[in-house]
């Protein structure tokens, strides 16, 4: 699924080959000792990654543009403070996030803190579609700006990331959960919850339309338009998001529950996007 | 002087800062983006300093402990011990609180009262570039130990040159100086209280005073505060005191989850605790010691870097450990993976100077991280390499044309969207456009030509005949598209304002602006496109470039983002004729490369239908194919 462990897949099957003709016991137990190394190679390949730890425990993952408050999120929620915050470059991850209402004994959690630039986007897409695979994903919190979308390319940008990010949720069979969090609504200039949700569906509504109509991509070819290789996970990519019933768009489409809920980091008032990561919890 | 310090980590999280003059949170990040995100950092000259707007940045950071390390000021100043104060703030930093920047995923921040040790520092090498007193050497010394680790390129001074009895001076210097802002702890717990929630949120910084106890026993605690650990590493002595304190921060957590301490900013803190400083009779010898202490972490880098790097055993390891991964990387170990890469890149038609750039990106951002276990260095590299050319080629900001369009055509002032390409002579720019006013008029767009290459005979021809192929071709869906067109010798400028308004009149969409092809190194006829740009004032400049030419692709691409004036650069390139090339793609970084304008279109052949967008994976690909 994953582009990175292509190279070693038929490194493996080769292997494999190898131990099944008519060979002497030594043979056998070298092929052998030689495919437990592989597969030793593949499973530590695939932890050691950044993103490998988006498969090994149940995850949450922050996303959301630049500026939007994710890295100040991140430290409220697992350090129980705001933290004074720069551009992210990295990914911060945290392996042991507890949730307030779970029992200490519970599994924690792993929660992934998203560069939100657009260059940085393509780490975020990856330990979602690792996670999805690999059924440990829990809820996407897209965190947005609700201060910044009366600004028409703010709002653009926002639903543009939302949009590629649905793409990629939509691609499991009942999609995964995606809480829009609606930050730094303590900001008279903040957009209400509900607000938001219909500013991003129209704009979903006008990315879907034009990106239909975009440029295909090279390399892509008309061959297996679904598939895409990962590639509808970067910027662009083309594809329908929702039904085809000549409506608007509308989030209740989807298979991915997506909701949208105000809060403030700032004021520490983030109760309630809490509450729906524990309501994700259990399942 | 210094406007604004700050220690962060690659995640974004502010360790310490300290901020001298309020420089806004939007120039901050956008400085960080800039640098750090984007490359855009001064492409000719230094690798770790930029300036923008009236701001300079410098900047060092510590691969190993994920912290990036910034100094903002004026542009207008010079301040001549910058890079030292880096690069010692550096070692202080990563020595002192080793502990805590290594825990991966500890259950608090990392709380680093660094301000005092900064201040020390900071008068210190204030001081001695004052002329008073020689550059502290041994600081020197380290500074430049520090940066052959991990830059090689300050040349410094001989180290061995540099002993312990160069400390002298410099502690005496320190000590004699006029009495410091001294944080003492349990002091500013009571700033915090006073500073209340919400008080200073703005500049409040992640230092946290998390302190109990009595004041008397927390000074003289601070006197004997650490001793050294073989590896040069301090190490608290007293256990409930010192800027690391674990166990108390836990118990101010534990008591009070949330309250004033957070937001405890550094500023009242120093304001606070010089007050008291000053009372304080042991206050000099306090920050004789904080001093002292300070040089002596200083100088310890020599030995360090001796020690790991003099080890015979360690090479013969070196083999295995590229083979079960593990291994902390050095510069030496890259030096062959890097090499080949630098090679291969350059075969795909990547110029040298930009293969090298890319190269230097890769070092600088694995030097002293740690390779995966079961990673070879050439698959880490390789890795790197992958996101580094993912990094250039992936645009800052998404170009979504119809959209744009789409706006400005419903907007309250209703214009044409007016699009122009330029380039070198035949890089195929009639083509491409025509391909680009295919695809619009499939989406129903109504378009002029605006044939402004007035120099090339036959070139208002061409366009003429791609403007009645594309309307048989489009007829019967209702295609509308015209020639503007005043034939030859005319000023391309005023032709390409004419069409425009001619385009607003008729109502058209889009006005597509053909171009006269030239050389990028013919002053004449790219000085004229500064003239088009304003008299045009298109919505999008459109570089065609060639997936053929190699080297000079960098230069090309340079000269005429430079061509239209301060105010105007281009907005993205088509690079044409990719089907003839292969996997020979490398002409798309170099362009990306010099200008930071990224690709948009590849054509990929003679039809209108072959174009395409670029897709950042593909590219990748092929380049590392
Ligand atoms: N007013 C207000 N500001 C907030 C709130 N939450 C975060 N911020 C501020 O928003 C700015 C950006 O926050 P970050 O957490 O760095 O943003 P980010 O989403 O991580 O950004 P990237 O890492 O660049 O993707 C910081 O200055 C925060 O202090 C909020 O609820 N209200
Ligand atoms: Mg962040």
């Amino acid at each position: 699924m994953s582009a990175e462990d292509s190279p070693l897949i038929p490194l493996e099957g080769t292997e494999m080959a190898g131990g099944g003709g008519g060979y002497p016991l030594p043979v056998y137990l070298g092929g052998l000792a030689i495919a437990c190394l592989i597969a030793f190679a593949v499973y530590s390949f695939i932890f050691s990654k950044t993103h490998g730890v988006a498969a090994a425990g149940p995850t949450f993952i922050i996303a959301g543009p630049s500026g939007a408050g994710k890295t100040a999120l991140f430290t409220l929620l697992r350090y129980g403070e705001k933290s004074t915050t720069l551009p992210s470059i990295e990914q911060n991850i945290s392996t042991s996030y507890r949730l307030p209402s779970l029992p200490d004994t519970a599994k924690p959690f792993v929660l992934i803190d998203t560069p939100g630039h657009q260059k940085l986007r393509q780490s975020m897409f990856d330990v979602l579609q690792v996670s999805q695979a690999a059924r440990t994903i829990h809820g996407v919190l897209f965190v947005v700006d609700a201060s910044a979308v009366s600004k028409p390319e703010k709002l653009r940008e926002a639903a543009e990331y939302l949009y590629d990010v649905l793409r990629v949720t939509e691609k499991v069979r009942g999609g995964s959960d995606v809480l829009v969090a609606a930050n730094k609504s303590e900001l008279f200039t903040a957009v209400p919850a509900k607000r938001l949700r219909t500013l991003l569906e129209a704009e979903v509504q006008k990315i879907r339309e034009t990106r239909t109509k975009a440029i295909g991509k090279v390399g892509l070819d008309g061959e297996k338009e679904e598939e895409e290789d990962g590639d509808s996970a970067t910027v662009g990519g083309d594809g329908w998001l929702g039904l085809r019933d000549g409506k608007p768009f509308r989030f209740e489409d989807l298979e991915s529950d997506v909701m949208v809920v105000g809060g403030s980091v700032e004021t520490g008032k983030v109760d309630d996007w809490v509450g729906w990561m524990e309501e994700r919890a259990v399942n | 002087m210094i406007d604004y310090f700050s220690v962060f980590t690659t995640g974004g999280i502010v360790l310490w800062q300290k901020c001298y003059q309020p420089v806004s949170a939007n120039i901050l990040d956008s400085l960080v983006a800039d640098i750090f995100i984007e490359d855009r950092r001064g492409k000719a000259g230094s690798d770790s300093s930029m300036t923008k707007d009236r701001y300079t940045v410098k900047w060092t950071s510590s691969n190993d402990f994920g912290i990036i390390i910034v100094a903002v000021y004026q542009s207008l100043l010079q301040i001549t011990f910058i890079d030292e104060l880096l690069a010692s703030v550096k070692k202080l930093f990563t020595t002192l609180y080793a502990d805590e920047l290594k825990a991966k995923d500890s259950d608090h921040l990392p709380v680093c009262h660094f301000g005092d040790y900064f201040d020390v520092r900071y008068a210190e090498l204030e001081k001695s570039t004052a002329g008073r007193k020689p550059v502290s050497a041994v600081a020197a010394a380290a500074a430049a130990a520090d940066d052959a680790e991990e830059d090689s390129e300050d040349a410094g001074l001989k180290s061995e040159d540099l002993e312990k009895d160069e400390l002298e001076p410099a502690r005496n210097g320190a000590g004699s100086k006029s009495p410091k802002p001294l944080k003492l702890s349990g002091l500013a717990k009571r700033g915090g209280r006073r500073g209340g929630r919400g008080g200073s949120k703005s500049a409040s910084p992640m230092s946290r005073e998390s302190s109990n106890g009595d004041d008397s026993s927390k000074k003289s605690a601070k006197k004997k505060l650490r001793k050294w650990d073989a590896d040069g590493t301090a190490r608290d002595v007293s256990d409930d005191e010192g800027p690391l304190d674990f166990s108390a921060s836990k118990k101010a957590n534990g008591s009070a989850p949330d309250d004033d301490s957070a937001v405890n900013s550094q500023l009242l803190e120093d304001a606070d605790v010089s007050k008291w400083g000053s009372k304080t009779k042991s206050g000099d010898f306090v920050l004789k010691d904080l001093s002292s202490e300070i040089n002596s972490i200083l100088a310890s880098s020599d030995e360090k870097s001796d020690n790991s790097s003099g080890s015979v055993l360690s090479s013969g390891f070196g083999y295995f450990r590229n083979i079960i991964g593990s291994k902390v990387l050095s510069e030496a170990d890259m030096e062959n993976a890097l090499n080949g890469m630098k090679d291969h890149l350059m075969k795909k038609n990547v110029a040298p100077e930009v293969a090298q750039h890319l190269c230097d990106v890769v070092r600088k951002s694995l030097v002293g991280t740690k390779t995966g276990s079961w990673t070879s260095i050439e698959k880490t590299v390789r890795v790197a390499m992958e996101d580094a050319l993912r990094k250039i080629l992936t645009p800052s900001t998404s170009v979504d044309l119809l959209h744009e369009i789409q706006r400005v055509k419903s907007g309250s002032s209703a214009r044409p969207y007016v699009i122009s390409v330029v380039g070198v002579n035949g890089v195929g720019k009639s083509t491409n456009l025509s391909k680009i006013a295919y695809w619009l008029l499939q989406n129903d767009m109504k378009l002029l030509i605006a044939a402004c290459d007035t120099f090339r005979s036959g070139a208002v021809e061409q366009l003429r005949v791609h403007a009645r192929n594309l309307k048989k071709l489009t007829e019967r869906e209702g295609g509308k598209i015209e020639l503007f067109e005043k034939g030859y010798g005319k000023d391309a400028a005023v032709i390409a304002r004419d069409a425009i308004a001619y385009g607003n009149e008729q109502g058209y969409d889009v006005v597509l602006i053909d171009t006269a092809g030239r050389r990028h190194n013919d002053t004449r006829l790219m000085s004229s496109l500064e003239k088009f740009a304003k008299y045009a004032n298109p919505d999008k400049i459109v570089m065609v470039g060639e997936a053929l030419v190699g080297t000079d692709s960098v230069q090309q691409a340079r000269n005429f983002n430079a061509a239209f004036g301060p105010n105007r650069n281009l907005d993205f390139f088509l690079i044409s004729k990719c089907d003839t090339v292969g996997d020979m793609i490398g002409s798309m970084v170099n362009m990306t490369y010099s200008t930071g304008i990224p690709v948009l279109f590849v054509g990929t052949g003679q039809m209108y239908t072959d174009l395409r967008t670029l897709s950042v994976p593909w590219a990748v690909n092929m380049l590392m194919s």
